[in-house]
């Protein structure tokens, strides 16, 4: 079988400086792949361009065993799904409205839905656990409750592939948590490739079972958790001391900023 | 609200069951009233009455009344739609079919036409038209290379469009001689004239089609709403659609503002209003666009017939003095 997603030899130019280069690697059907590294590393770049939300100019990326260049945006729409961080919000669609968008790549050309399409959705909203929040508009709800309904939509296109943007950047400690969950029961439950780009190192840990990790555009790491999370690794890619120790929680690393005043009586555990 | 709302197909069918009787007794308005006479039993009266050439009433409704209302119906539907499909594009609730500045190139086109002295349809209209294609042109040339929908590139071309043609037409109106210079402000106004119903067959087959195809596209503008990000990513083609959709509403909206210039807020008040009353569904909101501008259109086009004790004022004054204030009430009630 194909692999999930393959990325060969990707590159990106923006106003004339190296963005990304030479990003080779692959994610696995069903895995939950998680890309990490500091900002301005390319994470989002990467993103975008797997998404097709960006022209691929440099390199290859195969989706499902075909390339990207090959497919339209409707087909790759049936493939993969986008959450993305921060959603506008300009016009009041409701809850419901905005599950239902999802079935787009699904739909005829007047784009009317029938009742296999309004069954998805609200299976999709019983997944997330949004029913009670049908009629509500987007603008009413909680930055954790619209996280949810962008979930909910992108599990309506029925993906193989579900791809996220920092879904937990602004979200209360509870509803991150609850998003890296429902994440784990798509991928465990429902046989979903679980793509996401991080920044919290503690997260990615506990719920990747690979990760990338991006610097300056190129590949610094690539492979279990316990093989990236390396304390010489990350502090020569963060450019910061960091501790790195055992989570009491399972056989998780677990990552420590450390406060200057600490410096003096460092200990690094390896 | 809980609980999901009845399927679209439902409220599609309702609104506009509801918005077409609106259109209808708007048309019959328009019929009845004037300064000729007329009242309510009049136009079915004529209906009745034989082929009678001799009858002024009935030549005035059938012949002079028929079209001009009709042209308002159109124009309405026009330029309702259009905001509509602006308001989409732009992601802005309060975007126009004239923030772009096309309608000011059809102005420019349409001052030239009648300080030549042409005729005002085929002449002022052709010179019109043209000067909105050649806008149209110039915007797509400002925004090409970059995406159509990224950032503000097209909202800030068509302010800059917008800017460069107000001065223009300053300039020529200051240039005109006294009777042009009516002329000319009555077009800026908006102003439907009179008109044949041949010129009102011509412009219906032309924007018609023009209907028929943003209606194939409103689900696309509902998943637009959402952000480019969101709606290519759900399989829409993004630079296609919004050039087509762009250029379609374009022509669209110029062949309209070049048979009777300037109507002002219709293209605003009326998809927005709509929207609060209906909710966001491109689905729902484009046919009940075309009904509720035409509606508007005809009405306001009777009263602009019937309250002054003599003549008529441009019809662009009473969407202006209904539509401003109507603006106003929908501004406050969105930053609710």
């Amino acid at each position: 079988m194909a692999h999930a997603i393959v990325v060969n030899n990707l590159g990106h130019t923006f106003n004339g400086s190296q963005v990304l280069s030479q990003v080779s690697f692959h994610v696995e059907l069903g895995e939950f792949f998680v890309i990490i590294g500091p900002n301005g590393s390319g994470k989002t770049t990467l993103l975008r361009l797997i998404t097709g939300l960006m022209p691929l100019k440099q390199g290859e990326i195969t989706i499902q065993g075909r390339s990207i260049r090959a497919q339209s945006p409707r087909a790759l729409a049936r493939c993969i799904a986008y959450v993305p961080q921060h959603v506008p919000a300009e016009f009041p669609f409701s809850v419901i409205q905005v599950v239902l968008m999802g079935r787009a790549p699904h739909l005829g050309l007047l784009g009317f839905e029938g009742p296999g399409d309004l069954d998805r959705a609200h299976q999709a909203m019983a997944i997330t656990g949004i029913e009670h929040l049908a009629g509500r508009r987007l603008s009413q709800l909680s930055g954790g409750e619209r996280q949810r309904v962008f979930i909910a939509r992108a599990i309506c296109q029925q993906p193989k592939i579900l791809i996220l943007d920092e879904p937990t950047a602004a979200l209360d400690l509870s509803h991150q948590v609850r998003v890296m969950d429902l994440m784990e029961q798509l991928q465990q439950a429902h046989a979903l490739t679980i793509v996401m780009v991080s920044h919290d190192l503690n997260l990615a840990a506990m719920y990747a079972q690979r990760l990338l990790l991006l610097a300056e555009g190129r590949i610094a790491g690539c492979g279990r958790v316990s093989e990236v999370i390396d304390y010489a690794l990350l502090e020569r890619v963060y450019r910061c001391t960091l501790l790195v120790d055992h989570s009491p929680l399972g056989d998780y690393p677990r990552v420590h900023l450390v406060p200057r005043r600490h410096l003096p009586h460092r200990s690094g555990v390896r | 609200m809980t609980g999901p709302e009845p399927a679209v197909g439902s409220r599609l069918v309702a609104s506009s069951l509801i918005l077409s009787l609106i259109l209808a007794g708007s048309l019959y308005w328009g019929l009845a009233a004037g300064s000729a006479g007329g009242g309510f039993g009049a136009v079915i009266k004529t209906l009745g009455s034989a082929a009678d050439d001799t009858n002024m009433l009935k030549s005035i409704i059938w012949q002079i009344r028929l079209p001009r209302v009709l042209l308002a119906a159109l124009v309405g539907a026009t330029l309702s739609l259009g905001g509509l499909v602006f308001q989409a594009l732009l992601r802005n609730p309060l975007a126009e079919p004239y923030i772009l500045g096309i309608s000011g190139g059809s102005a420019i086109g349409a001052i030239i036409g009648i300080l030549l002295g042409l005729a005002r349809f085929p002449g002022v209209w052709l010179t019109a038209f043209g000067g909105s294609l050649a806008t149209l042109a110039v915007l797509l040339l400002m925004a090409a290379g970059r995406n159509l929908l990224e950032g503000n590139t097209l909202l800030l071309s068509g302010v800059m469009v917008n800017a460069f043609c107000a001065a223009v037409i300053m300039f020529l109106v200051s240039m005109a001689q006294d009777s042009r210079l009516h002329t000319i402000i009555f077009w800026l106004m908006g102003d439907l004239g009179s008109v044949t119903l041949r010129q009102v067959g011509i412009l219906a087959a032309t924007l018609l089609p023009c209907f028929g195809v943003i209606h194939l596209m409103t689900h696309r503008m509902n998943l637009i709403s959402l952000g480019r990000d969101m709606a290519r990513s759900m399989g829409v083609n993004i630079e296609r659609t919004s050039l087509l959709l762009l250029v379609i509403t374009s022509l669209m909206v110029s062949a309209t503002v070049s048979h009777c210039g300037l109507v002002g807020f219709v293209g605003l008040v009326i998809p927005h209003l709509l929207r609060l009353v209906l909710g966001p569904d491109h689905r729902i909101l484009a046919p009940a666009s075309v009904l509720g501008g035409g509606s508007f259109m005809v009405v306001c086009d009777v009263l602009a017939r019937t309250l002054p004790e003599q003549g008529e004022i441009p019809a662009g004054v009473i969407t202006a003095l209904i539509g401003a204030p109507a603006f106003i009430y929908l501004l406050r009630r969105s930053q609710r």
